[in-house]
């Protein structure tokens, strides 16, 4: 009998990899592509996979290099990432498109249209047309674990490096799929020494821009996917989540048999065959996410809609209902509403968990620091948005080197009194982007207070490793701050509020009283939801005693979910179930009102 | 045929692991299936919207008025869902709330849950309101709210799976230690399910 089994999107990515005898893998965490490489690293533990290598790295252009050296060396190899994560790797990506590849090398770049969890809605298959290499949109997750070989076949025929984009609905839908037995092939690597090439210098360039435009024209005519011979007057051309939504929908409306439907599985470089096709269309509809990658080459073909004429909306998720109302419109069948208007619901925000080490931070800085100015950056503790106490979140790592632009702008005006910056960056984000701005702040003599939230994991994408904590701890912050020629570092235990406080005087003093330079603070607990957080302190039983005023400062200033509001003016209470017992309200409360049980 | 259940809750009420037990259940009676969720920063106490289709079907994305049945965690939630129904949409909800923290710090006008609950009555065809939580808790853990709200629906006769393919679903996402409690928090939505059909 058939093996039959629902896996997550992600999941089928890495069982398509394995599947395809992929060598090297490498990434780093970033929703929607987290369990891509997890799935990888726990099915080689399962399945006892000697022959693959893979490995969280400490950002995505580090992860971009690693597997891309393997392929050089003839391996099968693939690097994976959420879609600003190919931001931080596209200095790379650029180059290899020119240079090209020896084993097949698949870039899976997962895209979050709506935005759900990033900064942008950005469309990677906009950086694959950008950086001049084929793109694949799966339609699905067992089509994600389909397209993986295909990528690596076409990688290695034209020596080209492939991406795959699935988004958030692919990324993170489960689908029953068919599994198939991993083989581990074996592959010897060799690397040939070929200078003009793997170390081209601008005038090699040149040749081998040719020769990838020239890939990319072949590539077009390559007949990798199939298309009806003939197409309706009116015709939906359509990729990823977008085609199976659209599927849905023309079956809604019966429109199957009126209105051709077409899968491009490869939206860059489009299938020339697919564009002579569609000249011959009265009609075309265009349905692709986030950016018109389609629609850009066919943009000779008139009669074309999408985005560029404004029947799609240029931003949001092509969510089915959305597409609903374009095919209404393109078709025009008028709208029959036969559900509930939406009802006015209080909107509910995430927030950090019971018992996190970084709540007392956030509290502890506007507390220390009233009138600052507070870049923030990438991870959970974007969250001490809630709290006031994170004003900027542009990238992972910018929060440093804003601060240091923050202190400029001030100094630059300066009159009396400047306003103290002061930053906050997690344990990973510091690794992935913070060092270099930390040198350049140092060099340049900037002046803030830099807290780095140690909570020793990557803990928003799912708790991957942190180089600071694998391998014996072989790197250390606290040096990596000193090399960096900070001469002030102060490691505190977060959850010893009064101790934290007093730290970030001292920073204060030392950076902005006493005009020194950059402070550094490692506030250091490991995350509350790792075994390490749970069972690192002494748990106390709190209870809220009649001198609470109900002034709600806890709830306000230091939010934590398990003290409850009543009323305004009425005294909070204390939920026993989701407490954990760090006892740091207890500080927290100015009339002492929160106390531990004896 | 093919069926189409919303979820919706808060972030921690274990939300993706009552959709997944609806999917393999649903896998096991021999359907086709697929499912949607959202991870990242939403799970940290912020709204967790998940699907849950099988049968015949391409997308595992809900439009708005598609849902057959729509399990909710919580009251608030079950009101937000209300999009997702049609007129013959059945709801399912969890009548212990949480409330948001807001700019007010949760003492926004959190409406009343006989508001929320007559609401939602006028809307669809069916509406069942329990307390979900309370039953997981005599049941062992406040956490197997999700396998109760789960039950409830297997027990109003919602999902026509068999139900012995749940328990052998929960077993196949469960680590042993926390089976036992589960199976009971189960058993005892499963019950209540029933015993409100008969009532």
């Amino acid at each position: 009998m058939e093996d039959r089994k629902i896996v997550l999107g992600n999941e089928a990515i890495a069982y398509g990899l394995l599947e395809s005898g992929c060598k090297v893998a490498t990434s780093y965490p970033g929703t929607p592509a987290s369990e891509i490489l997890a799935t990888v690293l726990r099915l080689k533990e399962e399945k006892s996979l000697k022959g693959v290598y893979a490995e969280w790295s400490v950002n995505e252009k580090v992860a971009f290099e690693t597997a891309l050296a393997a392929s050089y060396a003839g391996l099968r190899s693939a690097v994976m990432m959420k879609q600003v994560g190919l931001n931080v790797a596209s200095d790379a990506l650029m180059s290899a498109a020119y240079t090209g590849v020896k084993g097949g090398f698949v870039v899976i770049s997962a895209d979050d249209p709506g935005p759900h969890s990033s900064q942008t809605e950005q469309d990677s298959r906009f950086f694959a047309m950008f950086a001049k290499i084929p793109v694949f949109d799966p339609v699905s997750p067992e089509d994600a674990r389909a397209l993986i070989p295909k990528a690596f076949e076409l990688s290695e025929k034209y020596e080209i490096p492939v991406m795959v984009r699935p988004t958030t609905r692919i990324c993170h839908a489960r689908q029953d799929i068919v599994l198939k037995e991993i083989v581990e092939t074996s592959s010897t690597p060799s690397f040939e020494k070929n200078p003009s090439r793997w170390a081209a210098t601008p005038k090699f360039r040149f040749l081998l821009h040719r020769e990838l435009n020239s890939k990319l024209n072949r590539i077009a005519n390559e007949k990798l996917e199939e298309f009806a011979d003939e197409l309706r007057d009116r015709c939906i051309v359509a990729s990823g989540i977008a085609w199976s939504n659209a599927m849905e929908i023309l079956r809604e409306l019966n429109l199957e048999n009126d209105v051709s439907l077409v899968k491009v599985e490869r939206p860059f470089p489009l299938s020339s065959l697919l564009i002579g096709l569609l000249e011959k269309v009265k009609n075309v509809l265009i349905l692709e996410e986030t950016y018109p990658v389609i629609e850009y080459q066919l943009r000779g073909h008139t009669n074309v809609s999408g985005r560029l004429n404004g029947l799609v909306p240029s931003e949001g998720e092509l969510l089915p209902e959305i597409i609903d109302e374009i095919v209404r419109k393109w078709a025009g069948i008028s709208r029959v509403e036969n559900y509930p208007e939406p009802e006015k619901a209080t909107p509910r925000r995430p927030t950090l968990c019971p018992g996190c080490g970084h709540r007392p931070v956030f509290f502890a800085i506007r507390k220390v620091f009233k009138k600052g100015i507070y870049p923030g950056d990438i991870g959970c503790y974007t969250l001490g948005l809630n709290l006031g106490a994170v004003d900027t979140v542009l990238c992972m790592g910018a929060s440093v080197a804003q601060a240091a632009g923050f202190y400029r702008a001030f100094e630059l005006a300066s009159k009396e009194e400047n306003p103290p910056v002061v930053a906050t960056i997690g344990d990973s984000t510091f690794f992935h982007a913070g060092i270099p701005p930390l040198i350049n702040a140092v060099v340049q003599g900037a002046r803030f207070v830099l807290v780095i939230l140690d909570n020793s994991t990557t803990a928003m994408t799912g708790h991957q490793p942190v180089p600071h904590t694998v391998n014996n701890g072989k790197v250390s912050i606290e040096k990596i701050v000193e090399g960096c020629g900070v001469n002030f570092i102060r490691i505190v235990d977060p959850y010893d509020l009064q101790s934290l406080i007093q730290a970030l005087k001292e920073a204060g003093k030392y950076a902005f009283h006493d005009e020194k330079g950059v402070a550094v603070v490692i506030a250091r607990r490991p995350c509350i939801m790792e075994k390490s957080g749970k069972g690192a302190f002494k748990k106390v039983s709190v209870y809220v005693s009649d001198n609470c005023t109900g002034c709600l400062l806890c709830t306000d200033r230091f939010e934590c979910p398990a003290i409850i509001p009543s009323a305004p003016k009425e005294p909070v209470k204390i939920d026993n179930v989701l407490c954990v017992g760090c006892g740091v309200c207890v500080d927290v409360c100015p009339y002492g009102a929160i106390e531990v049980e004896q | 045929m093919r069926k189409r259940i919303f979820l919706i809750g808060v972030g921690g009420q274990g939300i993706l692991l009552a959709t997944r037990l609806i999917g393999e259940a649903a896998l096991y009676a021999g359907f086709n299936v697929s499912m949607s969720e959202v991870h990242g920063m939403a799970q940290r106490g912020g709204v967790v919207e998940s699907a849950v289709v099988f049968g015949n079907r391409h997308s595992p994305v809900l439009a708005d008025g598609e849902a057959d049945i729509v399990i909710a965690f919580e009251p608030l939630e079950a009101l937000r869902a209300l999009p997702k129904c049609n007129k013959e949409s059945v709801i399912v909800m969890n009548n212990s709330p949480i409330p948001p923290f807001t700019v007010t710090s949760g003492i926004s006008d959190y409406p009343s849950i006989s508001d929320i609950e007559m609401i939602i009555k006028s809307k669809v065809k069916a509406f069942y309101s329990f307390n979900g939580l309370a039953v997981a808790r005599d049941a062992g853990s406040d956490k197997a709210l999700n396998v109760v709200m789960v039950g409830i629906a297997v027990g109003l006769g919602l999902l026509d799976i068999d139900e012995a393919l749940f328990e052998k679903a929960l077993a196949s996402l469960l680590p042993d230690r926390l089976l036992a409690t589960n199976i009971k928090a189960l058993n005892a939505g499963i019950a209540l399910g029933q015993n409100s059909v008969r009532s």
